[in-house]
Order: structure tokens, then sequence, then C-alpha cells
């Protein structure tokens, strides 16, 4: 089969585990049977029992939702104020483009984590931390790639030619900037996608993201982890989904890059 | 020319077996999870500074590991017919500066304690009327006989330190077994040992270094490693890790703590007793003692822990007794059926994060939404236990050596009482209890906590396990009913 494939089946494979979490889980993910702790994977709970007897798979796919959608609202929202100040940086240039590209720079510094501290301590952990923190963590990547690709894209010949017929900025913008951006932008976005689930795993892992009894893979990874040497499965289960779904988006970042290429060689 | 180099490195190497072999010092690590907050006795309110400043001030007296009081710096005391003059007789004693004790030292310290401008805790002390100097000791008067007199001489705040030290919070001279020799903080503290001790006992260990490790694994981690000797107070949550190893020792008791859901008794719905009685009689604590604390706790029904054996009422049990049906009638008698509150846990303890997790299912079970609020520690500090601005929190109280100084809190007006609880015979017998001795005393705590139990300042859950892991060998290890660490005790 076609290695470029494989991005597609696994985040296809996550996504339909998720929506299966709406309408059906073995057991309800939050119920607590203390006495069934630390069961082994087997016929009952095919993923094992957590340290409260909650069945780890039910909560493993109500778990995803949470990631993938904040993963996804955030990226995006993320990635229209990033474009569109990208889109104003390479088009107008002078102070406008000096003062964007350098409080970018400044917030590029500033790693996504000790951005969700920051919003840790102004407001109370939970899902809005998470959500801006991430936002924010992309503004800049796409701005940056948006200026750059604005940057080069009006440099080339049939934009020059454009312009000599009388195109306004406008025109010029929407005609043939932003059909062109659409490839890199869509690569950035897979590729954000894959860090964006990595943050919030993270963030949550920390204790500043989804607060309980919420399940998120990042918070049953820290609740599990001092019980590691107990029930591996409880650290096993919520790393390997973030593991799978982080290499899907990055395999799936590749195969746009691939078609990209091709198109071009066709070209 | 080759054998007078052999010759000079076999004495060179004898010298070093000589020099160095004896030279060894013993030392001990402990770990212990946060960082002391001052090393002056009367601002200090961090239980970690308790827990390192036993072993390096003394008071009078001292609390034993039975709970009871003995001679520190006194060798013995007498009391009055009327119970309000206690005279103290002090020993010969030198604080780790090299100067002797003197009554003048005594008194100022004690003075110092009981200044409400000073101490933090000058309210614990407000008993006392006057303290001054006699010949051979030092007189103590009170304004009326207090029972829990006695107990509170034993606590940090009372400690004796010489009236000319200057830096107590950094720099702390006491008369005990250890002076501290460095203190870097949030790393940790090293102590050594006071060879000048008034007891003439020589502690086996010369050093003893308190290792500042938050993180409940990676204590463990550097227990097995061999890096630390000594963890005093282990998270039931990692015992798993350590319960089988064959190079470690376990030892389980009770820490004379009490686990409580705290309720706003002040904040409505809450100052209903049908609303707190349908809390009380929907929660599952066998389901919290084996879910939070693996079944090591002991469970209990009143403000005291059952370690307290001469005044703790055993037989509360049946006041509230796990429920759910009844719970939902109350709620809906109290026209509370779509009750909502938000459950505010402190993060930096599992146990009571864990306890407030699977409590908020069981309430979630009678209808009510539970919002979970995890916060830092300092947080939960300021907003619950100062502000008093929240619903349900829960915490662990620590005990003390008497009663009084620990059931006071629910009184009226109480400034520790952010339980906001208040009933008129309660407060009456509080006052009482101070009064009254032997078995009348008894009687009144055991009313009191009878008040407790049914009126629910909140739900009283357990006295976690207190478990110490050690590597073997190290032995002598002492479990105290309040929050210390005796290092003079230990030997290998």
């Amino acid at each position: 089969m076609d290695t470029r494939r494989w991005g597609m089946i696994l985040i296809g494979l996550i996504v339909a585990l998720t929506i299966l979490g709406y309408i059906y889980t073995p057991y309800d993910p939050n119920e607590v049977r203390v006495m069934e702790r630390f069961e082994s994977p087997g016929r009952d709970h095919l993923l094992g029992t957590d340290h409260f007897g909650r069945d780890v798979l039910s909560r493993i796919l109500v778990g995803g939702r949470i990631s993938l959608l904040i993963g996804i609202a955030a990226v995006a929202l993320g990635s229209a104020v990033g474009t569109l100040l990208g889109l104003l940086a390479g088009f107008r240039g002078g102070l406008w483009e000096e003062f964007l590209m350098r409080t970018s720079t400044a917030l590029q510094a500033f790693p996504s984590i000790l951005l969700a501290l920051l919003f840790a301590t102004i407001w109370e952990p939970g899902v809005q931390v998470v959500l801006w923190s991430i936002t924010f963590g992309n503004i800049p990547y796409f701005l940056r790639l948006t200026r750059n690709q604005v940057l080069s894209i009006r440099k080339r010949p049939y934009v020059e030619a454009a312009r000599a017929l009388g195109a306004r900025d406008r025109g010029i913008m929407l005609r043939h900037i932003i059909p062109n951006l659409k490839d890199a932008l869509l690569i950035q976005f897979t590729v954000s996608l894959a860090g964006a689930i990595l943050v919030e795993a993270s963030l949550s892992y920390l204790g500043v993201g989804i607060q309980p009894p919420a399940a998120s893979w990042g918070r049953m990874l820290r609740e599990a982890q001092g019980y590691a040497s107990l029930a591996p499965w409880g650290v096993l289960a919520p790393g390997l989904f973030i593991a799978v779904t982080v290499l899907g988006f990055n395999l799936l970042g590749d195969t746009w890059i691939f078609r990209r290429e091709d198109v071009l060689k066709r070209e | 020319m080759y054998k007078r180099m052999l010759f000079s490195v076999v004495v060179a190497m004898i010298t070093i077996l000589l020099v160095g072999g004896p030279g060894l010092a013993q030392v001990l690590n402990i770990a212990i999870p946060q960082d002391p907050d001052s090393f002056d006795p009367v601002k200090t309110v961090a239980a970690a500074t308790g827990e390192v400043a036993f072993n390096i001030y003394e008071g009078l007296v001292k609390a034993t590991p039975q709970g009871e009081v003995e001679g520190a710096l006194a060798t013995h005391w007498t009391i009055n017919d009327t119970g309000t003059v206690y005279t103290f007789y002090l020993r010969e004693a030198f604080f780790h500066d090299g100067t002797p004790v003197t009554l003048d030292d005594v008194v100022s310290a004690l003075n110092r304690a009981r200044d409400p401008k000073i101490a933090v805790r000058a309210g614990e002390l407000s008993m006392i009327k006057d303290v001054h100097p006699i010949e051979t000791g030092v007189q103590i008067e009170l304004h009326e006989p207090n029972g829990a007199f006695i107990y509170t001489l034993a606590e940090v705040y009372a400690s004796i330190y010489p009236a000319h030290a200057l830096d107590l919070a950094r720099r702390p001279v006491g008369t005990g077994p250890y002076q501290l020799q460095e203190w870097v903080p949030n790393q940790g503290l090293e102590l050594r040992r006071f060879d000048q001790h008034w007891s003439g006992k020589i502690p086996y260990f010369e050093q003893a270094n308190f290792m500042i490790i938050p993180d409940e694994n990676s204590m463990v981690l550097n227990l097995k490693a061999g890096r630390v000797n000594l963890i005093p107070r282990l998270e039931v949550a990692v015992l798993h890790q350590v319960e089988n190893d064959p190079n470690l020792v376990i030892l389980s008791s009770p820490m004379n703590l009490v686990q409580v859901f705290s309720i706003n008794n002040a904040r409505p719905p809450f100052d209903d007793l049908r609303v707190r009685k349908a809390l009380a009689l929907g929660t599952n604590r066998e389901e919290i003692l084996h879910g939070a604390a693996w079944g090591r706790g002991t469970l209990l029904d009143s403000a005291l822990s059952p370690s307290m054996a001469s005044f703790y009422n055993d037989s509360l049990h049946e006041v509230y007794p796990y429920d759910p049906q009844r719970a939902k009638e109350l709620l809906e008698e109290a026209g509370q059926e779509d009750l909502q509150l938000v459950l505010t846990l402190p993060a930096n303890y599992p146990l009571h994060v864990q306890a407030g997790e699977l409590v908020a299912e069981q309430w979630k079970a009678l209808g009510i939404q539970v919002d979970l609020q995890i916060v830092e520690w300092g947080t939960w500090l300021e907003r619950v236990y100062t502000q008093r601005d929240y619903d349900v929190s829960v915490i662990g109280l620590a005990g003390r050596l008497d009663p009084h100084a620990i059931l006071v809190r629910y009184t009226t007006g109480n400034s520790r009482n952010f339980f906001n609880f208040s009933n008129t015979r309660y407060d009456e017998l509080i006052r009482l209890g101070l009064k009254t001795v032997g078995s009348e005393r008894r009687e009144v705590y055991l009313e009191a906590q009878e008040i407790l139990a049914q009126e629910l300042p909140g739900v009283f859950i357990m006295d976690p396990p207190q478990i110490a892991a050690m590597t073997r060998g190290v032995q002598g290890f002492k479990n105290y009913p309040t929050y210390v660490v005796d290092v003079a005790s230990l030997y290998k």
C-alpha cells in the first residue's frame, strides 16, 4: 500500500473511535468501582481499569474528543488570525510589518507551556487555558509563513504582470496569493495539530489543563503514572493514543508535501 | 628509587586509612515534601518547620510518642491547689551557641510567644496571666484553671531560645540535640549533632539532612537508590512501590489527622442542616477509605482521631450511616433536588484530591451537580481557609496533644473556624472543657463530638495512615501524634 495513505488511515481511525465514544462506551467512563481497581486487560475490560476501577477503554474513547476538539478549534483560530496578520504584514510592509514580526518573534520565544502556566495563573486551570495557549502559540507560525509566502509570491512574474495590467491589491490577494498559500498553510495546519495534541496532553498532565473527572489522554497519563509499575496499561493506553494521533497528523502533513511536489513536478 | 616510591605510596595509604576511616561521619538523609517557612518559633505557620524544629528547639516540656508531655528544659513542675499557678524547675542546659540557659531567656521567650503584636499564635497562650522568674525556676500564672495549658508548652511556639538571639528566622538557636548548619531554601537543610545536649546522650547520627522533595514518586526513587534513608510521611498512593522491597522497612500507624469534607455552614443552601445531612448520608466512606487510602486508614465519626483514645467518642457510627435513598429524600424536603456545588480540592495532597474525586461521583448519584476545582495550596489557603469563599472542600486537620486545641476551631467566631460552624451548646462545652478535669472533662468532650457528628460542620472521613519508609538498618523510628521527626532516637 502507498505509505502516504497512513496519515489518513491513522487519523481516520482516531476520529472514528472518537465519534464512537459519543454513541457507545463499554462502561460509564466516570463510574467508580474501587473494588475492581487495576484489573488487567481482559475480557471484562479490554484495556484494564485504573486506580478507581474505571474502565480505561471507555475513558480513552471519550478522552480523545477533548484533545481533538480543542486542538482543531485552537489551531483553526490561531491559523485564521495568524494568516490575516501575515497578509497584512506581507502586503503593507513598513511599520506594520516591523511591529508584527517583532511581536511574533517575541511570542515565538515563549514556549506554549510557559504561556499556559501564565494563563493558568490569570484564570482557573481548565479548557480555556489550553485553548488560548495553543491559539496564541500558533499565531506567530502562521503569521511568519504567510508573510514569507506573500513576499515570495508577490515577486513572481505573473503577479507583476497582473499589477502592470492594473489589478488592485485586493484582487491580487484573492486571485493570486491566497490560492497559492493554500498548500503551505495546510501543511502547517497538520503540523500544528500534532503539536496541539501534545500541548493539550502536556498541560493536562501538568494539571493546568482538563480538570477531573473529565477524561483526557494527558490527564489519564498523569493519574496513572504513580501506578506505572502496578498497572502499566494505565500509562501505555493513553500514551499510545497520543503517539498515534501525533504520528497521524505528521504523516498527513507529509502527504500534502508529497502531493504538492507532485503537482510542481507535473507543472 | 622504585622502592622509595612504593614506600611513600604505602605510607600515604595507611595515613588515609587511619585518618579517613574513623572520620567518616554517620549521615542520615530524610526526605520531606515542603520547605520550612521560618525558624522563628513564634512566626512559623508551616508544618514543615515543626517537623524539623523539633530537633533544634525545646520548650520547658516536650511531647512523647504516647501523646503525653515530659520535662525538657524543666526537670519537673508543680501546680498549686487552685490549678492556676505552675512552677517549673529549670535544669542546667546550654544553647547551641554555647551560652547557658537562664531564667531571663525562658521568661523573655514565653512573653514573646504570647505577645499578639509579634506572635502569630499568641492567642493559643492567652490563658497565661503572667510569667515571672523565682529563685529556682519560672512561675506561670493563669487567669483560670486550664486543662490544655501544659500541652501548649510543648508546641513549637513555646520553644525557649536565647534572649540575645538576632535572626531566629534563618539562624535558629535552641537547646535540642541537633543544630542547624545550613539551609538552602527549597533544596534542603543540614543538621549537625549538638554534643552539649543536657541529656548527656549523644545521638547516633552526626549529621541529618532534610531533603525537600515535593514529588512522591521522586521520593521513592531516591529511597530505592539509597540517596534517601528515611521518608517519615509517605503518600499512600505510592506505598505499593515500596511494599515488597526487601531492602526497605515500612511502618504504618495512625496519623492523628482528621480528614474532613468541610462544608461552608454560612453559605446557603448549606446553612440548611437537611442539605448537610444529605451530603453526609450520601457519602460512602468505606469506598473513600479503599479508593484513596488503600484501606489503610481508620474511619472516624468526629473531629478527633481515634488515636486520641481517651477522648475519642466511638459511639457515633450510626449517626449518619451511608444511605443514599434517605439523602435524596432530604434534598427533596429541602427543595434542593437540583443542588449544584463546587468542590475545591488542594492540588498538592493526592489523598484529598482522590477522596474528592470519589465523593463527587457519590454525590452525583444523588442528583447533585458537583464541579471539581483543583487549586494550588496557596490559593486554597487564601480562598478556603482565609476568605472562606467556598462551598465544600476537603482537608486534613493535624492533631494536637490535647483535645481542646483541636476542638476549639469549631467554636463560633474562632479564627480557624473556616467551616463557619456555630452552635451555642458546643461553644459552652468547649469553655467548660478547660475548667474540668478527669472523667468529667472526658464527658464534656464526648458530648461536644456528638454535636459535631449531628450538626455537621463537615463530613468526617478518616485518620489516614502515617507510613514511614526507611532503608533496612535504620532503627529506632518513633511515631508521634504530632507532626515531627525525632532524629535523635534513630540509629543504625
